[in-house]
Order: structure tokens, then sequence, then C-alpha cells
């Protein structure tokens, strides 16, 4: 279904490869183009977000895979997805290194986590964070790729998650508090468990409610698009509602939203909904 | 007796170890003459008498913006129904209001928030779009995502040669900072100057900007003041934060606005206010050399701090 997205989406041109990779995939169907996206590839084999500043960005380079894995192949695509993925099995956060997990087991304890459990960081010479661990988890899924960074990544997810379900951007527990969880960041999460069918099945039920909850009054696109992406498998009693909200936010309004957020919003209207964890 | 000499010795070496650090961080930082710096701090008990108290402090201050663009950067974190978390959206609106009035040719409010990759979510909830559009003729850019530039950083006390930062800044003629007044779990105090983390893109480094914190919470803190300049500082302490800030802590009504022309001066300020030293704030006192630090060097108006002064509680174990 062409909506008023995707004709929005046709006039626009990316600015970061997170829109390029987003725009890719929302326009899949109607004009499957890979040579910007592998044209942006840094020798390193990563993408960064904004390509003028050539930092390594995991995020960016899961979004860029997952891109790649639902277009056309052409011949050169196979080699920059061996050395994009050769780039994230290479780069994990800092707390997967033992001397910083003894660190954070002895010394640096306010932020409660399992520095055992790691994932990918946003940059280099960071942590991990929510969001490129599901995004590269996504991306692994996409390709069908064994690692043995998956199920150490999945478990960092679980041990990352709010008590109440549903992620922010790292943490559920510091300095003593039970921290709240955002709606994007959850949903990417969960996309990424669903796909991996990984995740406990109650850590699944409870971020499912935290997300229709969450989003019941939500009048922002983009935290909508996601999600109905991330609701499409788990739970069909929100997601009628959360797509009408998405259709009345989007459709008059399509000319002001990000690029970014107009292509989710292209993929969460598409019926069914765009899976990030498979390849078309 | 052995033992106890040696630990002496020890204590003695690792002090003046400290002491030959502290001294070298300092001298990286480039120092700048000043002027003594104004320093207003205004009695403001609700936020219903804001738009006035902040049109008061921007005549005491006058900031120079005639003719000039000038880039707001509130603090906005998280939205919370219950927490004093961000600068209030009374305060940025009444700002924006009195600047025009006072001649400024553009007044935008720039922010990029370090938790939440949904700003437009956050602006919504935290009520800052609906003042926005109610004063009118003020944009907004979320700085996680605007245009970035390579920017040389100055003092060497990060291992960042370069920072990529948003146009919307670079382009300011004038700079505000607008804090939340706050106590800060890490840091101390979140005040104008911590809220510069604000302006690094999460498009570039990511949601939080986790790479400040690997190159030192205080030292980052300084590298973006020497390199960033802020001119004017407007802090919101009508309603502020004190305990495990910046998210957690609990609401203080400490009842005023602090308005200065250097932001050294200013978070010194609010810390005297909060009945902190400044001193004992690791970056405000590696920060001496880009502002006043100390009172005798600021010429203070509008209200008596004296009786504005309330004990702020920093979070068990900081020291």
């Amino acid at each position: 279904m062409d909506t008023p997205a995707h004709t929005e989406l046709r006039t626009r041109a990316p600015r970061t490869i997170e829109e390029m990779a987003l725009q890719r995939l929302a326009l899949r169907k109607f004009a499957p183009n890979t040579g910007d996206l592998l044209g942006a590839q840094l020798p390193c084999g990563a993408w960064s977000n904004r390509p003028v500043t050539a930092i390594p960005n995991a995020y960016t380079t899961g979004l860029a895979l997952i891109a790649l894995a639902n277009n056309p192949w052409a011949p050169e695509v196979r080699a920059a997805v061996e050395r994009g993925f050769s780039w994230l099995e290479r780069t994990q956060g800092r707390e997967g290194h033992w001397l910083w997990q003894w660190k954070f087991r002895l010394f640096d304890r306010q932020v409660r986590f399992d520095p055992s459990k790691f994932g990918w960081p946003w940059v280099e010479n960071t942590v991990s964070w929510v969001a490129p661990t599901s995004i590269a988890l996504l991306a692994y899924r996409a390709w069908n790729r064994p690692s043995e960074r998956v199920p150490v990544a999945l478990a960092m997810l679980e041990d990352r998650a709010c008590s109440a379900g549903g992620w922010n951007a790292g943490n559920g527990h510091a300095f003593g508090v039970d921290l709240d969880p955002h709606p994007d960041f959850s949903a990417m999460a969960l996309c990424a468990l669903e796909a991996h069918a990984a995740g406990e099945p109650s850590l699944v039920e409870r971020t499912a409610r935290f997300l229709g909850r969450r989003l019941e009054e939500c009048g922002s696109a983009y935290s909508l698009a996601w999600g109905v992406l991330a609701l499409q498998r788990s739970s069909g009693r929100h997601l009628s509602t959360l797509v009408q909200s998405l259709h009345r936010i989007s459709n008059p309004n399509a000319a002001t939203l990000n690029t970014a957020t107009l292509a989710l919003t292209a993929l969460a209207l598409e019926s069914p909904a765009f899976d990030f964890g498979t390849r078309a | 007796m052995t033992n106890r000499r040696n630990a002496i010795g020890a204590l003695a070496l690792a002090g003046t170890g400290g002491w030959a650090v502290h001294q070298s961080l300092s001298r990286r930082i480039p120092a700048k003459p000043r002027l003594p710096s104004r320093v207003a701090v205004l009695r403001c008990d609700s936020y219903d008498k804001a738009i006035q108290v902040v049109w008061d402090g921007l005549k005491l201050l006058s900031p120079a913006v005639r003719g000039k663009t000038v880039l707001l950067k509130p603090n906005l974190v998280e939205y919370s129904s219950t927490a004093p978390i961000n600068t209030h959206p009374t305060v940025i609106a009444a700002a924006v209001d009195g600047l025009y009035r006072l001649g400024a040719a553009q007044v935008t409010v720039g922010e990029g928030p370090g938790h939440v990759r949904d700003t437009e979510l956050l602006l919504e909830e935290c009520d800052l779009g609906a003042a926005l559009r109610d004063v009118g003729k003020a944009t907004f850019v979320d700085l996680n995502n605007d245009e970035v530039h390579r920017v040389p950083t100055t003092t060497s006390l990060t291992a960042l040669a370069e920072l990529w930062l948003p146009r919307s800044l670079l382009a300011a003629d004038v700079v505000i900072s607008m804090p939340k007044i706050k106590t800060h779990h890490w840091a101390g105090v979140t005040l104008s100057l911590k809220n510069l983390f604000g302006v690094v893109p999460g498009s570039v480094y990511g949601w939080p900007k986790n790479i400040l914190h690997w190159q030192g919470i205080d030292n980052s803190i300084v590298e973006l003041a020497a390199t960033i300049p802020v001119h004017y500082v407007i802090a919101d302490g009508i309603v502020a934060m004190e305990g495990n800030g910046p998210l957690h802590g609990h609401a203080r009504d400490l009842g005023c606005l602090v308005f200065a022309d250097d932001p050294v001066a200013a978070d010194a300020t609010c810390c005297r206010l909060m009945e902190i030293d400044p001193a004992r704030i690791k970056h405000l006192a590696l920060a001496k050399s880009l502002g006043h630090l100390d009172a005798e060097n600021c010429e203070f108006r509008g209200d008596n701090l004296g009786a504005l002064r309330h004990r702020f509680r920093l979070i068990t174990g900081f020291d």
C-alpha cells in the first residue's frame, strides 16, 4: 500500500546513513537501490551515521546491513556485507574486556548490570547500549548469520531490561532506583528478542503491555511507528489502535516528519508491518 | 613506627602527585582574561511570576543581543510528571520573548537530549512545544540531528582532538545556557557547564553521549566549556533538585532565577545558593581559568544571596 509517507519519502534526500538505510528499506518495492549505501561504507567495514565524520557506528552498520538484506543483490553486496559483519564481530562494548569487567564488578557498581553480558556500543571505546545491540542483532537475523556474539548480546538485553518491562537507552537500575523504559528503545529490543525467538515470555509480555499503554495517547509518529513494528508479533490487542493513531498523525503531516520517521512510518503501515528480523 | 612513617610518606607522595596532576590539568586550559562578572540572583517563588522576573533579570544583565542570532540551550533530559528534571518551559518561553524585546534578530531554542531519541515526544510531554508556539517566532532545533561541523578541542584534557558540533550552535552569535539547578550523582552539580553535554550530537556519538563519560565527566565538561563560547546564563532555580540528580532527586524550592555573563561565576553562585562549596566541585575547580569562581570577582545585582540559600543534599558517597 502506498501511503502519504511513501509518497513524501520519494522526494527526500537522506542526510544520514540511518535515514538512507530506512528509506531504502521503505522504498525497496518501488525503487530498489543500494549503490549509495555501498558507496558510504568505511574502509573498516562499518558505516558512519554522518559520513563526513567517518566515525564507525554499530547502530548504523546494523541498519545498513538490514537494508542490504532487503534489496536486490548486486555482486558487490556480498563482499560489503562480509566486511560489515567482520567489523561487528570485532567491535564490542568496553565491558566485554576482562579489565573493564573487573572494574565494573569491584569499583563501579552504582549502575546494576552484568558486564559479562555485552553487545554493541554506538561508537567504539564505549560500553554497550540497547539500540545498537538490538539493531545489530536484527542484522544477524536478517542475514541468518550465526555468531557467538548473538547469545551474549541477547542475554545483555534481558539483563538490562527495566523491572516494569521495556528498556531505556541502557540500564534498568542505577543508584538504587529502578529506571523508566522508553518506547523506541523498548520496541527495538523487543523486535530483536522476538526475531531470535528469545526473551523470557513474561518480559516480552510486560514490554508489550508497557508499549501499548505508553503509546495510547502518544502524538509522536516516530515512537508510534516503532511501537507498531514491535507489537506486530506479540500483541494484537493494542496494534490496531496504534496503527490507526499512526495513520491519523502521519497522513496529514507527512511533509513535516523527518526522513527517518517517515521511513519508519511507511514500514509500520505496510500490511503486514515490516519485520526487521526477516529478509524479504 | 616504620609502617607509620611509610604511610605518612605514601600519603605525602600521593598528595604531592595529586597536586602536580591538578596543576598540570589546570595549565592545559587557556586562561581568559576577564572583567568582573555580572551576576544577578532574583527571587521568584512561582512559575506564574517567571515571565516578569525573567524580564527583570534580562534588564539587569543587559545582554548584547541587538540584531544578533541567539541560541538558547535549555536542559531537557527526560519527561517526568513529578520530578523537576527539565528547565521549565515558562522560563524558556519568557527568555525567548525577552530577548526579542531586547532586539535579538532571531532566537532559536536548541537541545540534544542525552537519553531520549524522540525529541518531538519530549517537547510535547514537557510542554515546551506548546510554550514556544504560544510565544511565536521561536524555532526549536534538535541538536542531536542538526548538520555537524568539525571543531578542534582546545584543552587536551580529554583525548578528543576534535568534536563534531551542531551548525546551529556554531552559527549563533550569542549562546545562552539555561540549566535547571540540580545536584548530580556523578558531577556533583549540573548547571550551565554540564548543560553543554546536550550540544554534542547523538547522531554522531549515540544516546547517551557515552564517549564523554569515558573521557572523564569533569574533564569533558571543561573541554566543552573551553571549546564552546557560552555568553550568558539563565538558570532555573524556582524549583530545583537535590540528591540523586539529574533524574531521580527530590524537588526543592530554591525560589530564584540566576542570570550571569560568565558560566563559571553563574555555576559558582548556584553552588553557593545550594550551600555547596564550588571549589569542591571538580569541574568547576578545573574551569576556574575560564571565568570567575570567586565571589570577590563578581558584581552581584538583584536580591541578597544570603536570604535565598538552602542547604542541598548531595547523593550519599559523593566526595
